[in-house]
């Protein structure tokens, strides 16, 4: 489901599908895991194959990003799909937390 | 931070703010048929000092403008009516904007939050702001900030209102609302956005909790939603539950605690207001009137309070091309970077300047050869080079600082429009005169003086319109502020069509205060009592307002223009309105002038004043120098100019021998001082020269008669003198500076000196009301009488004196005339005509005039009364005591007639030629009488009013003159030039003349007999006159030729 790749001191967990309610909890759990490491400084969350997040799934990146904070480290989520875009615009998640879209 | 790129930031910003203030006034008289060229205009003012401001970190300069910029915006779309109270806040936003430019170190103090919210509201009145109503609703942003929505958008808010959207703040549970109704947050995001619109939004991330918690059990979403949906629409389309829906006030609508019916069972949540409203329409949208009001006063008292409103930018170009941008701020302190130490120097001046600076160069080191030379000649060329080109320079500077007088007017506009604001009066201001230059520390200096007069008309002078209307003036009222250069000075006028100055209300503030005493009072004009608002202290307004009423007024206006060199006039009339006039020198510093002496001492006159010099030879003095009782005049051009002496007044020497002998000749300088012309005597008349003028200290600050004194280029000094301050000082002004000289005192000295001489007239009353007049030179003695020493015998009436019996002649015997009244005074004149002694009945008070008259002879004119003239201020009747006494007793003159004729012979029957006398003389008076008593002989009289008239006679009747009468005092050829030009004409020359006069002193005839004239005979004095007439003639022999004819006709008749 997730891809983590390690880079020195920078963490990219690449999402493989949807997060959504159903499997929510097994990222979250591995989140939960790498962050009690804590040896990194840049947490992103790649959402390249990712096309739909349902409320529990933003509950997750929200939740994630206040864990991170609690470390005080900070969350990048990239390769936002368009859509997926104008939700967290909506929501103005960007002020909480770093959303780019996709790369070209 | 750099400070040349903050000064660039603050001129080029102060640039842009230059006519702003015009352009907002333009832009508010234009209304609906708005110019856009105008307003993008101050569109890109604002916007290059917010681009500016924000390079430069100064964040409230930016943000102020923004907001600017925002009101402009929706201005350019016409979705905002520029009425006044809108104006009224751009105005002060830029005023404040330029303040906070000027005081950029200090920009934290200063306070922009009430402005900034005014405008924030502008934005929000864009839907209401029509011409015809100016009301709206108000929206309450703290509400939204209520519920976490506080980063949202004004403009879109208003944008969304105006549409007729209602604004809500919309509640999600994102878990709840959404997750367990198995929703997708995309799509509701997109359901959201089709039926409204999303302005903000905030999500309570802290409530989501983080991975370890049991998290993501709830998600709060609060959305700030417009839509045009009512709550219970949306609560249906967005399938949460009305509560969730909350309507953030919408224009006015009150808020309404729902009923339960309404909200369908639901619990009411204390903590939440809930908001029901009945369906509205876009239509149905009222717009309350509170706003209006409610922006004004707290924008108003804004305005009111800051002192900045006072505080006026100018800057112009002026046609030497200088801008200046000075400030009058209260604040500048010497750390700032403001504007007001710098100029702005038009590129062709400078070119001009550096010009002159090459020339003045090239003249130097001319002059620097020369002198090496020695070499007389190339001194004195570079001498002239370098005059010229300083002059020249000197005079470029100056206009470097000369700036047209419409910078300082520009502001009044303004100031007019603030100050009538609320004051229920109509006032409308005409501005001419802007291009007149002026000085630009004069400019600075009349700035507080103006705008304290100008308030002056506003309030006190200016009428409410109600007022105005009643008295039948036209509504609006008018102020002119006109401004315009009179004989070296710039006059600046400030004229207003109101009720004038309320001198009764002035004196009685004067006297309550103890200004004045009732004394004082009985003794003061019209225009002392105008005067008095120059005291300190006065203040008639009733109450103290903002503008006015704190008494210190006037005073203060009257001591800066002094200062400056000014002088302030008033003229005013009740009911009529008010003209303030200001005079102020063209300069302050260097003049040209021309330089007099007195004796070693030199002195300046003003070359402004002068107009011209004149040099009266000493031989001259006499006749063109006169003396006016106790002042001296000259006549220039048959003009009275009155003159004084320079050394009399100012060194106050007794006067020297010299001056009373008049040995020299007489140096006068005609100076004008705008009221007056006067000439001043003065030793000698030296150079013409520039001079700098330097002003007295305090303590000789006091001597009017002098503007200052002068170094000149030997190290001595000049004192300046102030023609206008001598004027006073020696009493040709009066001390309010009006002439004393009147046309009549003119009028008689100059009909005198044409006349030649001065006849004396015996004053005297017939009756009460009666003035009468005779010649005095006829008169022989005067007597007091008793009425009871008149007798009546058979008709005539008689006076026993001292033995013999003087008949008593009345001017009643012969004309119409009134009687003598009881209570008279008599006295008997005397007179002795025709070998005759006898008395004219006269009564006191007797007097005695000199003066030549001017007989009018259309009134009065009957037997014995020659005609009247003015003496005294007084008709008075001239008694021709020949033609009564000739009446009552017709046989005297008969007698003497006869015998005269037969000593003169002259038998006019018998048809020979009769002999002609050409009598000269240019009195009318005294030519008729003399021609009267002549013709009466029986000779034939040929008048001419003059010697040059005489002459013409002469030629054309040359040989037909017997013998010439003339008078020697005459205009154009004097009595005397005449005879010697009848001497030296050859067929003429034989001719006797006989000339008449009152000047008889030996010196005289002696003149007279070298001249040619054969004797002198006192005019009126008849019979010696007729006598001397008969002596000529004998002795020429003329007399001859009557014996021949008599002979002739005796042979004949034998």
């Amino acid at each position: 489901m997730i891809n983590i790749i390690k880079n020195d001191k920078k963490i990219v967990v690449q999402v493989d599908g949807d997060i959504l309610a159903t499997n929510v909890e097994i990222i979250r759990v591995n989140f939960k895991n790498i962050l009690s490491e804590n040896n990194f400084d840049e947490f992103v969350i790649d959402l390249l194959k990712t096309t739909m997040v349902d409320s529990v799934g933003i509950g997750l990146l929200v939740a994630t990003h206040n864990s991170l904070e609690k470390i005080g480290k900070k969350l990048l989520v990239r390769n936002v799909s368009s859509e997926l875009l104008i939700l967290f615009k909506s929501m103005r998640i960007e002020q909480h937390f770093s959303i780019s879209g996709m790369e070209k | 931070m750099d400070n040349d790129i903050v000064s660039d930031y603050i001129s080029d910003s102060l640039e842009h703010l230059t006519n702003i203030e015009n352009d907002l006034l333009t832009i508010e008289s234009q209304g609906a048929s708005l110019d856009n060229d105008l307003i993008n205009k101050v569109f890109r003012a604002a916007h290059s000092i917010k681009g500016g401001a924000g390079f430069l970190g100064l964040h409230k300069i930016k943000e102020l403008s923004h907001k600017v910029e925002n009101v402009l915006g929706l201005m350019r779309t016409k979705e905002l009516f520029p009425s006044p109270e809108i104006i009224n806040i751009l105005l002060a936003s830029f005023d404040m904007l330029r303040n906070l430019i000027n005081h950029h170190d200090d920009i934290e103090q200063i306070n922009v939050e009430d402005l900034g919210n005014a405008l924030s509201n502008l934005i929000s009145l864009k839907a209401v702001s029509t011409p015809a109503d100016s009301s709206g609703g108000t929206f309450d942003f703290k509400e939204l900030a209520a519920h976490n929505l506080s980063t949202v958008d004004e403009y879109e808010v208003f944008k969304a209102l105006q549409d007729g959207h209602n604004i809500y703040a919309l509640h999600y549970d994102l878990i709840h609302d959404l997750q367990e109704k198995n929703k997708n947050p995309i799509k509701e995001i997109k359901r959201l956005a089709e039926t409204g619109l999303i302005i903000d939004s905030y999500v309570d991330i802290s409530a989501v909790g983080s991975l370890d918690d049991d998290f993501a059990k709830t998600l709060p979403f609060t959305i700030a939603y417009a839509s045009q949906l009512s709550q219970e629409d949306l609560s249906k389309i967005l399938e949460i539950p009305m509560q969730q829906i909350i309507l953030i006030s919408n224009f006015g609508n009150k808020k309404i605690v729902p009923s339960i019916q309404q909200t369908g069972g639901h619990e009411l949540d204390p903590e939440k207001e809930m908001i029901v409203t009945p369906e509205k329409s876009m239509e149905e949208i009222k717009m309350e009137p509170k706003i209006g009001p409610q922006i004004e006063p707290k924008v108003e008292t804004k305005i009111d309070n800051t002192e900045f409103n006072q505080q006026q930018q100018t800057e112009r170009t002026s046609s030497s091309g200088v801008t200046v941008a000075t400030t009058t701020s209260p604040f500048t302190t010497a750390g700032n970077i403001n504007a007001e130490n710098t100029l702005r120097v038009n590129v062709d001046l400078l070119e001009e300047l550096m010009n002159l600076a090459g020339e003045l160069v090239l003249g130097r080191n001319q002059l620097m050869n020369a002198v090496d030379k020695s070499d007389m000649r190339l001194i004195k060329a570079s001498k002239q080079k370098i005059n010229l080109v300083t002059s020249e320079l000197q005079e470029t500077i100056m206009q470097t600082r000369m700036q047209p007088i419409g910078n300082l007017f520009n502001k009044f506009p303004r100031v007019v429009r603030n100050l009538t604001q609320g004051l229920h009066k109509e006032i409308k201001l005409v501005i001419t005169g802007k291009e007149v230059d002026i000085d630009k520390s004069i400019l600075e200096g009349l700035s507080d003086p103006l705008n304290h007069m100008i308030r002056n008309s506003i309030d006190h002078g200016i009428e409410t319109t109600e007022v105005r209307k009643a008295r039948g003036k036209n509504p609006a009222g008018t102020i002119k502020l006109n401004a315009y250069h009179d004989a070296g000075q710039v006059v600046i006028e400030i004229d207003d069509d109101g009720e004038g100055i309320q001198t009764e209300k002035i004196v009685k503030k004067a006297l309550d205060k103890g200004i004045i005493n009732e004394e004082q009072l009985k003794n003061m004009s019209f225009k002392d009592k105008v005067d008095l608002i120059f005291l300190p202290g006065l203040s008639t307004a009733e109450k103290i307002t903002d503008l006015s009423g704190r008494g210190v007024g006037m005073d203060v206006v009257k001591s800066n223009l002094d200062h400056l060199g000014g002088k302030v006039e008033i003229q005013s009339e009740e009911g009529i309105g008010t003209l303030f006039k200001i005079k102020l020198p063209l300069t302050l510093a260097i003049i040209p002038s021309v330089l007099v002496s007195i004796n070693r001492s030199k002195f300046a006159i003003p070359q402004v004043n002068v107009i011209e010099l004149i040099r009266i030879a000493k031989e001259q003095i006499s006749e063109r120098l006169e003396t006016l009782g106790d002042s001296e005049v000259i006549i220039i051009r048959e003009k009275l100019v009155p003159i004084i002496r320079l050394n009399r007044f100012l060194i106050n020497e007794s006067p020297s021998i010299e001056d009373i002998a008049e040995v020299n000749d007489l140096n006068v300088v005609i100076v004008n001082t705008g009221v007056q012309e006067y000439g001043i005597i003065v030793d000698a008349i030296h150079e013409t020269l520039e001079i700098v003028v330097r002003p007295f200290g305090k303590h000789l600050k006091h001597l009017k008669e002098y503007m200052g004194a002068t170094i000149l280029g030997d190290g001595r000094i000049a004192t300046i003198l102030d023609v206008h301050g001598l004027a006073i000082k020696t009493n040709i002004l009066s001390s309010s500076g009006s002439s004393r000289w009147n046309k009549q005192l003119e009028q008689s000295l100059i009909s005198t000196k044409e006349a030649g001489e001065i006849p004396s007239f015996l004053l005297f009353k017939n009756s009460i009301n009666e003035n009468c007049a005779v010649n005095l030179g006829l008169v022989s003695r005067i007597l007091s009488i008793e009425r009871d020493n008149i007798l009546n015998l058979g008709g005539k009436r008689t006076v026993q004196y001292q033995g013999t019996s003087i008949p008593l002649l009345c001017i009643k015997d012969v004309a119409n005339v009134a009687d003598f009244t009881p209570e008279q005074s008599l006295v008997m004149i005397i007179f002795q005509l025709y070998n005759k002694e006898f008395g004219l009945l006269a009564a006191r008070p007797l007097d005695i005039a000199e003066i030549s008259i001017q007989l009018d002879q259309s009134v009065h004119t009957q037997n014995g009364i020659l005609g009247s003239c003015i003496i005294n201020d007084q008709t008075t009747l001239i008694v021709n005591i020949f033609e009564i006494v000739e009446t009552i007793y017709p046989q005297w003159k008969n007698n003497t007639l006869n015998e005269l004729q037969k000593v003169h012979q002259v038998h006019k029957e018998k048809g020979g030629t009769p002999t002609t006398i050409l009598l000269v003389e240019d009195s009318q008076f005294f030519r008729e009488q003399i021609r009267k008593f002549v013709e009466e002989i029986g000779y034939k009289v040929v008048t001419a009013e003059d010697g040059q008239d005489a002459w013409k006679v002469l030629q054309d009747l040359g040989n037909e003159i017997s013998l010439v009468l003339t008078d020697i005092e005459m205009p154009k050829l004097s009595g005397l030039d005449l005879a010697k030009k009848i001497r030296a004409e050859k067929n003429i020359s034989h001719i006797p003349i006989i000339a008449l006069s009152a000047l008889a002193d030996t010196a005289d005839v002696e003149k007279g007999k070298i001249a040619g004239i054969n004797d002198y005979q006192i005019k009126l004095e008849k019979e010696k006159l007729l006598l001397s007439i008969r002596q000529m003639l004998s002795s020429t022999g003329q007399h001859q030729q009557e014996k021949t004819d008599e002979q002739n006709v005796a042979r004949e008749a034998a």
